[in-house]
């Protein structure tokens, strides 16, 4: 018995669109017949299509956990509704009658084997360097840099106070060079220094003079940023120039915040690996970043054996939002056979081919909330260190065990066994939506001796650090308060 | 190590960043800091490389001033990370939580991104995509509240309706807050459903608010928030004093109120003043549906005395205000079971031709008349919906005498409440050959009523024998449109099909594919023989007509499967020419 329930499938759907309508097809009697193989690895059928044609679709759990739908019908949507409504009928135990695996599927999966160990074979292979184009992209690289500092340099020289939305838009469409220089992370930190001023959403010019303050100050934060890149960078990318070779891992996250694109072969050989691990996600939240025209999705995880905290990242144009999958949140536990790591620091960002899932049970639940921190100030302390190197992560988030939440002149705060507090706040330059208001729709037990997963976020302007929530993790469950 | 310098340092730094770099060299403020900052650095080494930081800022060229400035600014703020501080001072209080133990369902992102950017702005299928999120219980998460918050402040009457009706009820107590804060005491739609949200989902908690909108409220919100306020068992003197305000709505909402102390004198009292003065027609609907049989009889009497008024009134003025109240208390007085409602019923009734002579005398030069069959009218619509066999039997005999419009309700009332058999005997008079142009208007609405009706209502199967007996093609098609109730009359048109089908290629063809569907649903054996007999007949019989030929030909190929299977065998045993014929069609045997 294969294991799909409609929760599942409401994961597997590209959007809620295709939910609905799948769900439609089975409402309107439009699959012709339920098909299942004799080894219960393949479920197909045929629907009613547009006019005369009928579509012939079936999902393959030849891999379990990570089922494959194929379908005849023209959507570039996957699965597309067809098999997604098979999906629904089998979670609803419609009758499924025992047939013969089509040929052509399973000429598809020897084709899927063979891809997949092609794929394996290159993971292996030390990977080709052509000196020239590093040399050449690297020098591309290096004049962005320059190009950056100009733009930094213009900022400065303006006064912040000075920026009209002209000289904004022009400095955002020099910007768009550092792209074509292959320095996407240096131009996504310029940008998110230059979006203090430019966001439209914020209503920048519209904001109480309290507001803007903390807004020059934030920028200068960033600015400082992207200051220390660009010195920070070209070290690194001199030394790439005289030595081709340079195993990019020795300097890895300036790498990755000047744009490195790591391949798994990569990561692979910097020996970025770790083999058998379970993930729990804590915490997810997508939001839409404008510069780039694209939903970020943030995922917040958990080694369940070393309580370590890892992020996941997926980024989804908006123009290819109905054909690209964003996983979004994930309610159970991912058993994975290669974790690839990218280098970072506090939550660095992780990555995997092939995994399982499980059920969350409440032994992990125990197990993660014993990972928490339980002295929010000496627990910070090795964090703050860590935030204020110039390039470290400065929005980590951490997991905090709380004795209560309580509410100070009218602001929320958690309380440690200590008694000591840490305020709760909004405030974030990560995109999170705001989430202190779902603390009131919370029950009462939820307040007390409980496990917070939060990131981190330092006022420059009040010189104080506070913590935005982002889930809770009971005893039983987690209530996330993003998504 | 030294905040407080610290601090200033960086608001000064700051100040220069915000003013533009071609001001920093040389400034005398952050100048100042130097050697306090010097001194410092015998503790804390690092407030000497800010104190660099400051003085290469004076000495370099102009040209690298904005580096400068940027290395000054990255020093400071790199101190100030390892400075944060956690801890909030002041006094502890209890954080607001949710009283119910229920967490709500934690939908997926997949779930609820498209549910936000719906609720956001206006994307289309959006009721549709709404609707299917309340079904699956995805709206059951506490996260989508902000969204479906900000979404009712420009919601449309429907959107609106489902995110008060289906959406927030379940989130109960935890977003009363919420609900509060919201609602604005100017009185619009949302304001008054939200209101009545807020009551049902806490009646106690919500009375203090409520108190306040019966205080500060617009007329319509003191109105919403009166009807939802509790009263005391004590007599509501307020009530009373209520019964005198300005706004009519207020009034009304007294008066629904003080049904509840009708035994008390002071209210019977203010009652009767209702009735006698401003008040009738908010003062009477209350009486009518309460159980209160002193107050019925009240009504009763002061009804009697309009009458009487009314028999007695003379200029146009008089008669006018005569006439609109009792035909107001009438209408429901007319509908009271108390006997003495009833007697009353027929007593007006004998009165019927002096009321309408007076009317005519009295108002027909008047703008205020309204027609001749305006009192007839009126009497009979209460009359039929009047609870006594005896007083609706007599309304039932004067259909025959009121006007085109009256026509319409009356029928639509009795289609619904009374028995086929009477619904026939009454109305089947207005489909005979209609004469005259009244008769034919009468006609016309009621066959449109007829035409509209449900198609699972049941009617008496004369109609069809009637409808057969005029020739009346679209009674007929409207009897037999999917109907299920026409056994009788199904029968009576198969013994009779060849004049049936006669009637058809006139002027309303598609009507008999209507018809087909109806006997289909009846029964798909006999159905589809006589389908099968309609395509010879309009095939190769005397009244040839290709059109409904291709009409029934594709109606048959379109057939569902089951009776689709009962089509073909029957087929098999027709004639070889009707075969082939169908063959045309796509429709083969073998």
């Amino acid at each position: 018995m294969l294991k799909i329930d409609t929760q599942r499938v409401d994961e597997l759907a590209p959007n809620a669109n295709a939910i609905k309508n799948a769900r439609k097809l089975l409402q309107q009697n439009k699959f012709y017949g339920f098909y299942i193989s004799k080894d219960q690895t393949l479920i197909f059928g045929e629907c009613e299509g547009s006019g005369d044609s009928v579509y012939e679709c079936s999902v393959d759990f030849i891999n379990e956990d990570e089922p494959i739908s194929r379908c005849s019908c023209p959507s570039r949507q996957f699965p597309c509704k067809h098999c997604l409504g098979l999906m629904y009928a089998y979670a609803n135990l419609e009758r499924f009658v025992t047939e013969k695996i089509p040929e052509d599927v399973l000429r598809k999966r020897q084709k899927l084997l063979d891809r997949a160990k092609k794929r394996s074979e290159n993971l292996s292979q030390p990977k080709n360097i052509d000196k020239e184009a590093l040399k050449k992209k690297v020098e591309e690289q290096l004049a962005g840099l320059d190009h950056l500092e100009k733009l930094m340099h213009e900022m400065v020289r303006h006064g912040f106070g000075n920026l009209n939305f002209d000289t904004l838009i022009d400095l955002f469409n020099q910007s768009q060079r550092l792209k074509e220089a292959y320095l996407p992370g240096a131009h996504k930190l310029f940008l998110s220094c230059l979006n203090h001023f430019l966001r439209v959403d914020y209503g920048y010019y519209n904001r109480n003079a309290e507001d803007k303050e903390a807004l020059y100050s934030s920028a200068i934060d960033h600015l400082s940023r992207v200051n220390s890149l660009i010195k920070h960078g070209r070290k690194y990318l001199s030394q790439q120039l005289k030595e081709p070779d340079l195993n990019p891992q020795r300097d890895g996250v300036i790498a990755t915040l000047l744009g490195q694109v790591w391949q798994l072969r990569d990561l692979k050989t910097a020996g970025l690996i770790e083999g058998r691990v379970e993930l729990a996600q804590l915490a997810y939240n997508s939001y839409p970043y404008m510069p780039y025209e694209e939903t970020i999705g943030i995922g917040t995880w958990i080694h369940l054996k070393t309580g370590k905290l890892y992020s996941t990242q997926e980024m989804v144009p908006f123009n290819a939002s109905n054909q690209m999958k964003m996983e979004g949140s994930q309610f159970q536990v991912q058993e994975i056979k290669e974790l690839f790591i990218y280098p970072g620091d506090i939550t660095p960002r992780v990555r995997w081919e092939e995994s399982k899932k499980r059920d969350l049970k409440k032994k992990d639940l125990t197990k993660i909330r014993k990972f928490a921190q339980v002295n929010i100030v000496g627990g910070l302390n090795d964090i703050k260190n860590q935030m204020k190197a110039p390039l470290g992560d400065k929005n980590p988030v951490v997991l905090i065990q709380y004795k209560k939440i309580v509410s100070v002149e009218g602001k929320p705060a958690l309380v440690d066994f200590k008694d000591q507090r840490l305020g709760l706040t909004d405030a974030c330059d990560s995109g999170d939506p705001k989430t202190l208001i779902f603390l009131n729709y919370l029950p009462k037990q939820y307040f007390h001796n409980q496990v917070m997963v939060a990131r981190l976020h330092f006022d420059i302007e009040k010189g104080s650090l506070h913590a935005k929530p982002l889930s809770i993790v009971g005893e039983d469950d987690i209530i996330r308060l993003t998504y | 190590m030294s905040i407080p310098l610290l601090d200033q340092v960086f608001q000064e730094s700051r100040r220069l960043t915000i003013a533009g770099s071609r001001l920093a060299k040389k400034d005398t403020r952050l100048t100042t800091f130097v050697d306090p900052l010097r001194k410092l650095a015998k503790k804390a080494p690092v407030f000497d490389k800010i104190a660099d930081g400051i003085e290469l800022l004076n000495e370099t060229s102009d040209e690298h001033l904005a580096q400068a400035l940027i290395e000054l600014n990255s020093l400071i703020v790199a101190v100030l990370y390892t400075q944060g501080d956690p801890g909030v001072s002041g006094e502890e209080q209890e954080h607001r939580y949710s009283e119910s133990d229920l967490v709500y369902s934690q939908a997926p992102a997949k779930s609820l991104l498209p549910l936000k950017e719906v609720l956001g702005g206006s994307v289309s299928g959006k009721m549709g995509l709404l609707n299917d999120a309340v079904e699956r219980g995805v709206f059951l998460d506490f996260r989508i509240l902000p969204d479906v918050f900000s979404a009712l402040t420009y919601a449309s009457p429907v959107l609106m309706k489902l995110l008060v009706e289906q959406v927030l009820p379940p989130f109960g107590k935890a977003i009363t807050v919420e609900l509060e804060e919201l609602i604005s005491m100017k009185g619009s739609a949302l304001d008054i459903k939200l209101l009545k949200l807020l009551h049902q989902i806490d009646p106690d908690g919500s009375q203090e608010f409520i108190e306040a909108a019966v205080e500060h409220g617009s007329k319509k919100m003191k109105a919403a928030a009166l009807a939802l306020r509790r009263v005391s068992d004590d007599l509501p003197s307020e009530l009373l004093e209520q019964t005198q305000a300005k706004t009519k709505n207020v009034r009304s909402v007294a008066y629904e109120k003080l049904i509840d102390f009708a035994d008390s004198e002071a209210v019977f009292q203010a009652f009767k003043s209702g009735l006698e003065g401003k008040d009738l027609g908010i003062s009477i609907d209350k009486i009518f549906s309460s159980d209160n049989q002193d107050l019925h009889q009240l009504a009763v009497e002061v009804t009697q005395g309009f009458m009487e008024s009314a028999l007695e009134s003379e200029g146009e003025k008089e008669a006018k205000k005569a006439f609109d109240k009792l035909l107001i208390a009438f209408s429901w007085v007319g509908k009271m079971k108390i006997k003495s409602a009833q007697d009353f019923a027929l007593i007006i009734l004998k009165e019927k031709a002096k009321l309408e002579k007076i009317y005519d005398k009295c108002l027909s030069k008047s703008k205020h008349y309204k027609s001749k069959t305006y009192i007839v009218d009126q009497l009979v619509t209460t009359l039929v919906k009047s609870p006594g066999k005896k007083t609706q039997k007599a309304g039932l005999d004067l259909i025959p005498q009121i006007s085109k419009e009256c026509l319409k309700e009356l029928f639509e009332f009795s289609k619904s409440e009374l028995s086929v058999k009477v619904v026939f005997d009454q109305f089947s008079g207005f489909f005979h050959k209609p004469a005259g142009r009244l008769e034919k208007e009468k006609y016309e609405i009621l066959l449109n009523a007829f035409v509209e009706s449900d198609r699972l209502h049941k009617w008496d199967s004369r109609w069809t024998e009637l409808a057969l007996k005029h020739e009346d093609v679209i009674l007929v098609a409207a009897l037999l449109k999917k109907g299920k109730s026409f056994d009788s009359s199904v029968e009576l048109i198969q013994s009779n099909y060849k004049s049936f089908l006669k009637l058809f290629p006139v002027s309303h063809p598609h009507l008999l594919l209507h018809v087909f569907l109806g006997f289909l649903e009846k029964d798909s054996g006999e159905s589809i023989l006589f389908i099968i007999e309609a395509f010879n007949h309009f095939a190769f019989g005397k009244n040839k007509n290709l059109d409904m030929e291709i009409d029934i030909g594709n109606f048959c190929y379109d057939l569902p499967d089951e009776p689709r299977a009962e089509f073909k065998k029957q087929l098999q045993a027709a004639n070889k020419k009707i075969r082939s014929r169908f063959t045309n069609y796509g429709i083969y045997v073998s």
